[in-house]
């Protein structure tokens, strides 16, 4: 050829120097719409340096349902292998949107694949292409504005993110749910929801988690998350619609099922034995009292039906008891303001008697308090207890109340000591050899829990202690005389 | 009939009707020699703590070559017990161990017998037969 100078090796830099020199914008991008290439134009544009834009998906200055439309743009390319002609804003660095005709189309990769997609854009200069490009970007906005009132109106939780996994609209719903804290929410705890939307968009499929403790600031929360990628018209996927379910309600509901069933299954079990024992032991003695009978021992027979009178005798008492305790699930029991020192009074005067029977006091420790509680099952719990330490222990038994933590406390000073393993308020669990059928304990913490408090065996060993955690927020204050039979002032 | 005796037997129950009762038909069977008891599992397994330390001071006939032991006590139950034996000296002559319920429940049963020395699982109350029936399975003949 004449007059013609072709560079010996046209290498990299001597087609980058050609893009270099075009006045439209070239972008280079891989199918996940993160920038590899640009030019000088387009770096000018944007004003910012190459290295500012790899990898991200647009400009940070960029509006961000333009660069929604970008990545729908691209994915219409790589999956069609189509070139696609579109008139789009553009925002340059300064924040003016200027209009541009963009043709993208696919750059083949290996096999069948597109590995990227490149796109040369010129900027409009006819009126009319500039303002029919505004319109369209109009609509665009109008839509997703319409699907911003549509989400905002939900009641349940959901929020919309666009392609990069950016917040594009959330609900009231999740506003009353998180408290507004949609970041908090998506990163907080065992639940990674932004990661999950990165995963949604990658693949493009719908996934779910199941319940996971997250912290808003609604405080702690059990999160169920369901996210689907959603799509705009035909234009391919938007971006991540996250369905959020606070669980924490529900959760602690079934644990408290999971409990009562577990717990039923222990009833049944024990009932199984602890009923049914007294009965079998009373029918081998009558079979004794036949053969004494049978002997002609009619003294020797009359003897051991006193074992079988003393054997259904337990057997009336232990179903009394387990009626009780069945009781305390059943009956709600209004609360009351009380002197709650009256309370213990009127509790430890029912058991003087027996205590003078073993010759141990009975002290109240309590001050005069004005508690707001269920007054029967205030009385049945200490009751319960002290009566617990009056049949296995020896030594003083005392009642006081601590205003730090705040408890009530029952100290028995020569308690028979509990192993601590054992669950001691587990229905038919004795923690002695002496007198009871294990249900009073049993009871009396069915009835703390009823009320909102706790029982616990606050010191096994000698002296033993039990303590009632009082209910949140009953406790009202000290009162100078207390009211004669329990009742505060109202 | 058979003369089949059981030489020693110990009852583990922490009622005392039930313990008596079973005392009165093991006796009255006149297939036992010595039958002892104790009130509960803690009782029995302090008789085999201090078996070797103290062998003089065990009762007559201890140990025993077959226990009869209620599985719901409190403190020590009777399978607390049972996964104590094998560490207690003496115990090794306790050979049997028949468990004691006042129910049958299929998951005692179950339980029960994962124990190598566990011969049966009997339902309270121990008849005349029960006490036959165990000398005849256990006992020996000219004890």
């Amino acid at each position: 050829m004449v007059g013609v100078t072709v560079p010996e090796a046209m290498g990299p830099d001597f087609y980058r120097a050609v893009l270099e020199a075009l006045s439209e914008l070239v972008l280079v991008k891989d199918p996940e719409s993160r920038i590899l290439w640009a030019n000088g134009a387009l770096r000018r544009y944007y004003g910012v340096d190459q290295e500012r834009l790899l990898a991200h998906v647009d400009a940070p200055h960029s509006n961000a349902d333009d660069t929604l439309q970008h990545v729908r743009d691209d994915r219409f390319v790589l999956e069609t292998g189509q070139l696609l002609e579109v008139d789009e804003p553009v925002t340059r660095h300064d924040g003016e949107v200027r209009y541009f005709r963009t043709r993208k189309s696919a750059v083949p990769g290996e096999g069948a694949l597109r590995a990227y997609t490149v796109g040369i854009s010129r900027e409009l200069a006819g009126v009319s292409n500039r303002e029919a490009a505004a319109a369209a970007r109009g609509a665009r906005r109008a839509e997703l504005e319409a699907v911003r009132g549509l989400v905002d109106s939900l009641p349940v939780a959901v929020a919309l993110t666009d392609v990069r996994g950016h917040l594009v609209a959330w609900s009231r719903g999740w506003e009353d749910a998180f408290g507004g804290s949609y970041g908090a929410a998506l990163q907080a705890g065992e639940l990674d929801v932004a990661r999950l939307v990165e995963e949604v968009l990658a693949k493009e499929v719908p996934l779910s988690r199941p319940a996971a403790p997250v912290t808003t600031r609604a405080g702690a929360r059990m999160l169920e998350v369901e996210l689907r990628p959603w799509r705009l018209a035909e234009r391919g996927v938007a971006g991540a619609l996250v369905l959020a379910h606070d669980a924490t309600a529900r959760i602690a509901r079934e644990g408290r099922l999971r409990d009562a069933n577990a717990e039923l299954a222990q009833v049944a079990y024990r009932v199984s034995h602890d009923l049914v024992a007294p009965l079998r032991t009373a029918i081998g003695w009558v079979d004794v009292v036949r053969e004494e009978l049978d002997a002609g021992d009619v003294e020797e027979a009359a003897a051991q039906l006193t074992r079988v009178e003393a054997r259904l005798e337990t057997l009336v008492l232990r179903l009394e008891e387990l009626s009780e305790g069945a009781k305390a699930d059943l009956v709600e029991e209004a609360t009351r303001l009380l002197d709650l020192r009256a309370v213990v009074a009127e509790v430890l005067q029912g058991y003087a008697a027996d205590a003078a029977a073993k010759e141990v006091s009975l002290e109240n420790a309590v001050p005069a308090l004005r508690v707001r509680l269920p007054k029967r099952a205030l009385q049945a719990i200490v009751g319960r207890v002290v009566d617990n330490a009056l049949r296995h222990g020896e030594g003083a038994v005392t009642v006081r109340f601590d205003a730090d933590v705040p408890t009530l406390n029952v100290e028995n000073a020569a308690g028979p000591g509990i192993p601590p393993e054992l669950d001691i308020f587990g229905p038919f669990v004795r923690g002695t050899l002496g007198p009871g059928h294990g249900l009073g304990l049993y009871a009396a913490r069915k009835y703390a829990r009823s009320m909102g408090g706790e029982l616990t065996l606050s010191r096994s060993s000698s002296p033993t202690r039990f303590s009632l955690a009082m209910p949140k927020g009953c406790i009202e204050g000290a009162i100078s005389e207390p009211a004669s039979g329990g009742e505060g002032t109202p | 009939m058979s003369d089949k005796t059981i030489h020693s037997v110990m009852i583990v129950d922490d009622d005392k009707d039930d313990r008596d009762l079973a005392r009165r038909r093991l006796e009255r069977s006149g297939r036992y020699r010595y039958v002892l008891d104790a009130a509960d599992g803690r009782e029995a397994l302090a008789l085999f703590e201090t078996y070797q330390v103290k062998r003089r001071a065990t009762p007559e006939g201890f140990p025993p070559l077959l226990m009869l032991l209620d599985i719901n006590m409190p403190v020590v139950s009777g399978f607390d017990l049972l996964e104590r034996l094998d560490d207690l000296a003496g115990a090794e002559q306790t050979r049997v161990v028949v468990m004691l319920s006042s129910s049958d429940a299929v998951e005692d049963r179950t339980r029960a017998a994962k124990y190598a020395r566990v011969a049966d699982y009997l339902v309270k109350p121990l008849s005349k037969a029960d006490a036959l029936s165990l000398a005849d399975r256990f006992g020996e003949v000219g004890q």
